[in-house]
């Protein structure tokens, strides 16, 4: 809403942004980032969403229609916008417990310990990239600081990161600032959370878990590699809980996922990075964010046919209102991510590629179109219209495949079948699976391989001792 | 580097919506500070070194400071019914948020135990009540501050001071809770004399004016219940006062002082004045049968300034222009001389002051535009007399040690 208005400011048209009260802070440090510091709010108070249409009524006649006025003719507030200290300039010098309580009370920190920055730890970092530390790798909203190799470098540190991590470092950053991705949502109200992907000769060689226990904390790189995500939405794109980051619940960061390339290369299949376009033996991250997961336990099945069903119905149980990133909001961005264990992928691909299963999930994870229609606009307010699924696919924003007047039809759940992720990791002795369910382009799939400076053999060599 | 002798201190200078610091909007750069919530002051003498850092950087009335310590100002928010993060407002005119806990810092450092906030905040509402016209009171020239009268169980139960010498040292409620509020405006709302604000002389009400209703001698209904509150409600009340003038004597007296060039502004803006009557005044006028309305008409028919002398008045002849005086200035000159007030209803009345039988009141003119009286309930946290009952037996403990 808020971006919408910016663009009507600067192209000269005086704009009042309408907004609920709990939602006026965060308004005011968006639109310090969106460059338009004193865009004009008119407060709506409460929440819509609860309130009767007399009260909705009465609220907006006795509140928010005066200050539209006001702010559509009265005068504009002149502004300034904050600047941060010099980036290499030494801003404390104390013991671990006082580095790590001042940048606590500050917001620098997540709540657990940090490693100090201090300049010989983010110097060891920068030995790891060829790019100089003031290269900006982009601008992020809503602050919009400049993502530099200087604060990768800091911020990794702060992780607990290792030294060799950084090349890692910096293509997540590069993936972060990718508008495709849209980092400027991270801090709507779903609250959903980031999973990082791994793929790549790097997962074995520095270490990554990507067996039992692959989306557990306890692998420093999985570990720390995911805290620094969380760190660097924090302290440099300026997430932060009660302010910008207005996550009604949130979740904790996810640790690095990393694929068993092992299993993948013996049964055929791409990689998430291949799917993605990467070329094969690559190593890269891709991003996308999640609303929440769900484990499928205890996979039944020799054969493709009876352990497909589970993959099915656990995508159908689980897709709910981000079905309006397949049709209504954003069309075409629903990506769900199902992590299959070893024994499952092999089970299936003794008869089916990829590209099968997700045909296949395309064709029976279905739910009622009925249903699906609740979820667009019967449930929530956030497609607006009330069309029906048919009246999306006469507009062209649906395939065939969702047509039809019967409401108790079943549709799929994405318009392509590769829009289902498909991944190999986790314990290879037991036939559980992992379902991811997305959050469309409020954190859209991005890829970014990893770049690897000069020297990286003699490097790491040196790093790892 | 690390000592023991180190202090955590909550920066108390305002930080705007924008992230943007009230202390680069004022033209001339302060001394520095880091640009953070939190720093950290090293010792040895880390209080002598506050003392001078926050001077330099302009964040005192000019009298040394309590540092906010970031203990003593968690200490104060046990007190609040209201989260930390939590803004109340912008501050006029350079628009620092005012969050519970910038507020938290400035009342710490003006002296406020930990148990006055819940007052503080009240009075901090009342200041951002947009008919309190706070960007007029910080900028104008002329000398008006904020006069904040406490009123109901709260004012016994932290004993501020509505009688003898309540406008007067000595007494630590009144002294910190009005100097709460000025540190608030000078460092939320960068109200620096020269910088910002622009009064000629100001006054000493600038330090603190703050005082509670006598309400053992108030013959009348509380303060807070005039404003429709419960009289076991407690109330803070806003009023804007340009200066503080004794009146000895009774309500002609009162009136003779109203009905003078003093009340010149208040009567070009339509404002609202304050009588501070004296215990003996009140009973007085009790006894005779007199309510606060029976008080306010005498008030409003007699403390009349001469039409002679306002016609020929510095402000009739230099500053109003013609036509420029309300209406009900116009229409009472045909007929007569000014009233000080638009109506009776806009004499604000409060009796305080300790009970002698030369009573002692005082006349507290109004500034500025709109008419402002303005009463926040005071909201008190859930566990209140808990939290009361541990603040005073910890001061106890202290003393004692």
């Amino acid at each position: 809403m808020l971006r919408a208005s910016a663009v009507a400011e600067q192209a000269g048209t005086p704009t009042s942004s309408l907004c609920c009260e709990g939602f006026l802070g965060q308004a005011k440090t968006i639109s310090v980032g969106l460059g338009y510091p004193n865009l004009a709010l008119a407060k709506v108070p409460g929440h819509v969403d609860v309130q009767t249409a007399d009260e909705l009524r009465a609220n907006v006649l006795g509140t928010t229609v005066a200050q539209v006025i006001d702010n559509l003719c009265g005068e504009v507030a002149a502004m300034q916008i904050a600047t941060d200290p010099d980036p290499e300039e030494i801003v404390f010098e104390g013991s671990f417990e006082e580095v790590n309580r001042l940048f606590l009370e500050n917001g620098w920190s997540d709540g657990l310990p940090i490693v100090p920055p201090t300049k010989e730890k983010i110097a060891s970092f920068l030995a790891f990239t060829d790019l100089p530390h003031e290269h900006a790798i982009g601008k992020l909203p809503p602050d919009n600081r400049i993502a530099t190799v200087w604060n990768v470098a800091v911020n990794g540190v702060m992780a607990g990161c290792r030294p060799e991590y950084m090349p890692i470092l910096v293509a997540l950053v590069e993936a972060m600032a990718d508008p495709q991705y849209g980092v400027e949502h991270s801090g709507n109200t779903p609250g959903a959370e980031t999973q990082i992907v791994l793929n790549g000769p790097i997962i074995k060689r520095l270490g990554f878990n990507y067996e039992q226990g692959a989306l557990r904390d306890g692998f420093q790189p999985n570990t720390s590699i995911g805290r620094f995500w969380r760190l660097y939405l924090r302290n440099v794109a300026g997430f932060l809980p009660h302010q910008n980051d207005k996550g009604t619940f949130g979740n904790t960061w996810r640790v690095v996922l990393a694929e068993n390339e092992d299993v993948l290369a013996r049964i055929g299949w791409p990689t998430v990075a291949a799917d993605m376009g990467v070329a094969a033996g690559e190593n890269a991250v891709t991003i996308s964010r999640f609303t929440g997961g769900n484990v499928i336990v205890s996979v039944f099945g020799d054969t493709a046919e009876k352990v497909l069903p589970y993959l099915g119905n656990a995508l159908v149980s689980h897709s709910a209102w981000e079905l309006i990133f397949t049709v209504g909001m954003a069309s075409g961005t629903y990506r769900p991510l199902l992590i299959l264990s070893p024994l499952i992928a092999e089970t299936i691909a003794k008869t089916m590629t990829k590209r099968d299963v997700q045909q296949w999930l395309f064709e029976n994870a279905r739910m009622p179109a009925s249903l699906f229609e609740k979820y667009l606009w019967g449930w929530t307010n956030l497609v607006p219209g009330k069309r029906t699924l048919n009246d999306w696919v006469r507009l062209g924003k649906l395939p065939k495949a969702f047509a039809g007047n019967d409401p108790d039809r079943l549709v799929p759940l994405v318009t392509k079948p590769e829009h289902f992720m498909i991944a190999v990791a986790g314990d290879p002795l037991r036939s559980n699976c992992y379902l991811l369910i997305h959050n469309g382009i409020l954190g859209f799939p991005v890829s970014k391989t990893v770049r690897l400076p000069p020297g990286w053999a003699e490097k790491l060599r040196d790093a790892q001792g | 580097m690390s000592d023991a002798g180190s202090l955590w201190i909550v920066i108390p200078t305002g930080q705007l919506a924008s992230g943007a610091w009230v202390d680069d909007l004022r033209g001339a750069p302060a001394a520095p500070f880091p640009r953070q919530r939190v720093e950290v002051v090293r010792g040895p003498r880390a209080e002598e070194r506050i003392q001078e850092l926050f001077q330099r950087r302009g964040w005192s009335d000019g009298l040394p400071v309590v540092p906010p310590t970031l203990a003593r100002v968690n200490a104060a928010l046990a007190f609040a019914p209201r989260a930390p993060g939590d803004v109340l407002g912008e501050i006029e005119p350079l628009k620092g948020l005012a969050t519970v806990e910038k507020i938290a810092a400035n009342a710490v450092m003006a002296g406020c135990r930990p148990e006055y906030l819940p007052v503080v905040l009240a009075a901090v509402a009342c200041l951002l009540d947009p008919a309190f016209n706070l960007r007029g009171v910080q900028t104008t020239d002329e000398n008006v501050a904020p006069l904040l009268l406490v009123s109901g169980p709260v004012a016994l139960e932290l004993d501020v001071n509505g009688s003898f010498g309540a406008l007067g040292p000595g007494w630590q409620a009144n002294a910190a809770i009005g100097r709460a509020i000025r540190l608030v405006m000078h460092n939320l709302g960068g109200g620096r004399p020269g910088v910002v604000g622009y009064a000629g002389l100001a006054q000493p009400g600038r330090y603190t004016l703050c005082l509670a209703e006598n309400a053992e001698k108030n013959p009348w209904e509380p303060l807070h219940v005039e404003a429709g509150l419960a009289a076991s409600a407690s109330a803070v009340t806003l009023m804007r006062a340009e200066t503080v003038i004794n009146v000895t004597g009774g309500l002609a007296e009162i009136a003779s002082v109203m009905g003078t060039a003093a009340s010149g502004f208040g009567i070009l803006w339509s404002g609202r004045p304050t009588v501070l009557l004296a215990p003996a005044v009140a009973a007085d006028c009790a006894r005779r049968g007199m309510g606060k309305d029976a008080v306010r008409q005498f008030l409003w028919r007699h403390g009349r300034w001469r039409r002679e002398e306002w016609r020929t008045s510095w402000l009739a002849t230099r500053i109003v222009a013609e036509g420029g005086w309300p209406d009900w200035v116009e229409e009472a000159a045909r007929t007569g001389n000014i009233p000080a007030a638009r109506t009776p209803d806009d004499i604000v009345l409060c009796v305080a002051g300790g009970d002698i039988p030369i009573p002692q009141n005082a006349y507290c003119p109004s500034w500025g535009f709109p008419p402002a009286r303005i009463t926040r309930e005071v909201a008190l946290p859930r566990d209140w007399t808990a939290l009361l009952t541990a603040a005073r037996d910890a001061a106890d403990a202290l003393a004692a040690n």
